[in-house]
């Protein structure tokens, strides 16, 4: 039996993760446009004690991933684990001789197209579009450069997904650690998906901005208040015992926000564009300079987790301005849906 | 040594060169422009010491030999600036991500403005986020193991303006580790009637 789904889409975006990517390209596979589904929730919500090792960690300030990143739309999500490899291929098999794409986890180490091929153990997400079972292949999509988008021998697909993503070398730092465990996300895209208008679009950032200054009671650090006691935290961590810890989790947890707050900034500026909203598209504009500082605050932690003491009181100040600017941009947008 | 190209001030970086971020194939542990000590390929950019030319605007690209540091790593160091009146700051640039961060440009007058540096990401289909021009495109990335092929780093030709209508002696860059810059070159004022 053979089967490729088609057509299939690259999508890339610079300051988002692997994560978004895969969304984006099974979104586009049934018709829909990423940029304003995957942009319209901006928030920040942090749990120390479920963050993980991986380029597509997510937050979940809600029971699951979907429900977490697209709380706007009709779309659920369930993340699937298994120790068998063959039983986990046979289900997404299934899902994709039905015509979904699923996207799947996979170690780059066994991974022939990745440049960590062999190399670096990386946690990382693909699309599985297809398969042929006359040829033991599996047809993948990845968008993260060098893209790929055709077959690979399922012998090294499995293995790839079965991985324990071991910590082994001196460049496996951010995204090693956690096993692969045949982890695939299962999407379903319901429907209707909403119309954009300017009252729907008002009532979401009314929704976004009433989770930053009042979040929903839960274990986690969530909000304007969640943000500025993580960065603190971490600012203060910095100067610690654990401050190598601290600053590498920077780096994921901030890839996180960074891309959530790119999309928003995306989401705001298409959106006035779209319905003629010149001031939203104004402050979108100021979403996407955070977006940008997230980049700052990121590196130092990338580049300072092994000399924490050169990093920490430049952090602090960094952290600063940051929150700053990020208590003017939700004044902004307070003022943005008044008018 | 600062070198004077018409209207063109070609800036000398050596003295703060702080990161080498271009290797050559035959010793890809030579320098890391990022985290992932990824580096450009050597054999794909202008030669040492050249002067080069990005949409009308001369560059003197830095050195590429083993060792050799060949790039700005902006930890807030200070850029003096042969004084004089320009209209431009263009620079040669990348950034580890995206990013945008204040530069205070610094007048022989005392005066001091806040202005904008913005660079995009090096990274291969990461795209031109601010406007800039892609100075250099290569088609290979260097990693501290292998070559790797299709992975494409760019180079990009940005500028930031020069308001004020007198000399400018130096410029504060930005504490911000995620950005490269290769080479400046102040563009004066010349026009008479705009001076």
């Amino acid at each position: 039996m053979k089967v490729v789904l088609s057509p299939m889409s690259f999508w890339f975006h610079d300051l988002c993760s692997c994560l978004h990517d895969c969304i984006a390209t099974v979104l586009i596979y049934h018709k829909h446009d990423p940029a304003l589904i995957l942009g319209a929730s901006w928030e920040f919500y942090y749990s120390p004690t479920n963050v993980q090792r991986e380029e597509f960690y997510h937050p979940l300030p809600r029971p699951t991933l979907a429900e977490s990143m697209l709380p706007f739309h009709p779309i659920r999500s369930a993340w699937h684990a298994t120790d068998n490899a063959e039983r986990a291929w046979a289900d997404v098999k299934a899902l994709v001789a039905e015509g979904q794409p699923v996207i799947v986890a996979v170690d780059n180490f066994y991974v022939p197209f990745r440049p960590a091929y062999g190399d670096v153990h990386a946690a990382h997400l693909i699309v599985v579009f297809g398969f042929d079972e006359a040829t033991d292949e599996v047809y993948v999509l990845d968008s993260t450069p060098p893209t790929k988008c055709g077959p690979i021998p399922l012998r090294d697909f499995l293995v790839a997904r079965s991985s324990d993503n071991p910590v082994s070398g001196e460049r496996d730092f951010f995204f090693a650690g956690a096993p692969i465990a045949n982890r695939w996300l299962q999407l379903d895209i319901g429907t209707p998906l909403p119309t954009l208008t300017r009252e729907w679009l008002t009532e979401v950032i009314a929704t976004n901005l009433r989770r930053f200054r009042e979040p929903d009671a839960s274990p986690g650090w969530a909000g304007i208040a969640g943000l500025t006691h993580y960065l603190e935290s971490i600012c203060e961590r910095s100067l610690g015992f654990d401050a190598g810890d601290a600053l590498q989790e920077l780096y994921t947890v901030g890839w996180t926000a960074q891309g959530a707050t790119a999309l928003h900034a995306d989401f705001l500026m298409l959106a006035g564009r779209r319905l003629g909203w010149d001031r939203l598209v104004e402050v979108g504009r100021h979403v996407d300079r955070l977006a940008n500082e997230w980049t700052a605050l990121r590196m130092f932690g990338a580049h300072g987790f092994t000399q924490p003491a050169v990093i920490a009181e430049r952090l602090r100040r960094r952290t600063i301005t940051f929150l700053s600017n990020y208590e003017q941009t939700l004044q902004l947008l307070e003022w943005a849906i008044a008018e | 040594m600062v070198q004077v190209q018409d209207a063109f001030v070609l800036i000398d970086l050596a003295k703060l060169f702080n990161n080498d971020g271009i290797s050559y194939a035959t010793n890809l542990r030579d320098g890391g422009f990022n985290v992932w000590n990824n580096t450009f390929p050597a054999e794909e950019l202008p030669e040492s010491h050249s002067i080069v030319e990005v949409a009308g605007i001369p560059f003197r690209f830095p050195p590429k030999e083993d060792g050799q540091l060949n790039n700005i790593l902006c930890s807030g160091q200070r850029l003096d600036i042969p004084p004089d009146r320009y209209d431009w700051l263009y620079l040669l640039a990348a950034a580890e991500r995206r990013s945008e961060d204040t530069v205070y440009l610094h007048y022989a007058s005392g005066a001091v403005e806040l202005e904008w540096l913005r660079i995009s990401d090096f990274w291969p289909e990461a795209g031109s986020r601010f406007g800039e021009i892609e100075a250099f495109r290569c088609t290979q990335m260097h990693f501290p193991r292998h070559v790797q092929p299709r992975v494409q780093p760019g180079i990009w030709r940005q500028r930031i303006p020069v308001p004020r209508q007198e000399p400018l002696a130096w410029v504060h860059l930005p504490d911000n580790l995620a950005m490269h810059i290769f080479a400046v070159t102040a563009v004066k004022t010349t026009r008479g009637h705009f001076a």
